[in-house]
């Protein structure tokens, strides 16, 4: 992903949130409150949703490997190697 | 160019710089140097890439280290305790590290911003979607928390990682999460949900330690912030004065 599509996929979720606070700015509720404001705080709560959602899927698609095989402590080197 | 890695846990290197050889480094870092050598803040690569630097966790101007006369050393080291760790950068040999992994390198070494290629690897991969990746020719120092170790995967070997413990990979390597199998395991396994997997062809560095995990188990022993207490240049002549 490059930072085009990502943020392509914030701004699209930002314009979700705002549509979702306009509509609810013209059905009277939530009056007091700044419509920016408002999109934001939606923004915040889809974001979660999202990286919830993002979870779950990832969750089931990432399923778990486990790998035959022999594996050896010879390929790891630490400090003292290094030097 | 030669150098010394010097310490145990709160390493320092220092680069011996001959006449004509350069070095760059993160504001900040140098600890210290011989009389003759020549500093200079840069917006090393221009304004976006000064920028793009920022967003990796560095700082927008480095620091060039120029020798004058003759030889000359300089000392750099990292904010935390831990390790540091040259790399060999070439042609074919980049490097993706994690995002304020860099510490100092050679004038011919680019010093640039890496994405992360997976939508999940960025939210649950543990380095985030920033990276930084170091190109071009010649040697580049990193420092990250812990001990590191590393290793060289061969073509299709993987390994699992935790999240956020993954200093930096050839950019060979292929870096994707896994999930942790068995529900008991995710939630009482102490590992979270998802594991990092690398992918060989080639080299990664683990570190024995992230800065986060060092700050959680830092925090229950920390004193509280005392509200009441005495702030500012006075605050610290009292404090200083009264010996408290």
């Amino acid at each position: 992903m490059n930072i085009a599509k990502f943020a392509a996929l914030i701004l699209f979720l930002y314009l979700f949130s705002a549509i979702i606070s306009y509509m609810i700015r013209i059905t009277g509720i939530f009056a007091w409150i700044n419509i920016f404001f408002l999109s934001l705080v939606i923004f915040a709560i889809l974001f979660i949703i999202f990286i919830f959602i993002l979870a779950i899927v990832y969750a089931i698609i990432k399923k778990p490997e486990i790998e035959e095989g022999n594996y050896s402590i010879d390929k790891i080197r630490g400090k003292e190697e290094m030097k | 160019m030669k150098y010394k890695i010097t310490g145990d846990n709160l390493q320092i290197v220092t680069i011996e710089l001959e006449p004509g050889e350069k070095v760059y480094a993160e504001a900040g870092s140098m600890v210290y140097m011989s009389p003759n050598i020549k500093m200079e803040a840069k917006a090393r690569g221009g304004l976006l890439k000064a920028i793009g630097r920022k967003f990796a966790g560095e700082t927008f101007f480095l620091t060039e280290f120029t020798p004058s006369g003759g030889k000359g050393f300089v000392g750099f080291a990292g904010n935390a305790p831990g390790t540091i760790m040259p790399l060999e950068i070439d042609s074919g040999k980049e490097f993706i590290v994690q995002k304020d992994a860099f510490l100092c390198a050679e004038d011919g070494v680019d010093l640039s911003i890496a994405f992360q290629k997976r939508l999940g690897a960025i939210f649950f991969g543990g380095e985030g979607f920033i990276l930084e990746r170091l190109s071009g020719k010649g040697m580049a120092f990193i420092h990250a928390c812990g001990d590191f170790i590393e290793m060289e995967l061969k073509e299709g070997e993987s390994i699992k990682v935790d999240t956020g413990s993954v200093v930096g990979w050839e950019a060979s390597v292929d870096y994707d999460i896994q999930r942790v199998k068995g529900i008991k395991t995710i939630f009482f396994g102490g590992e979270g949900l998802f594991l990092t997997t690398l992918r060989g062809p080639g080299k990664i560095i683990l570190q024995s330690m992230t800065l986060h995990n060092l700050a959680m188990a830092l925090a229950p022993f920390l004193p509280q912030q005392q509200t009441s207490g005495r702030s500012g240049i006075l605050g610290t002549f009292l404090d200083e004065t009264l010996g408290r």
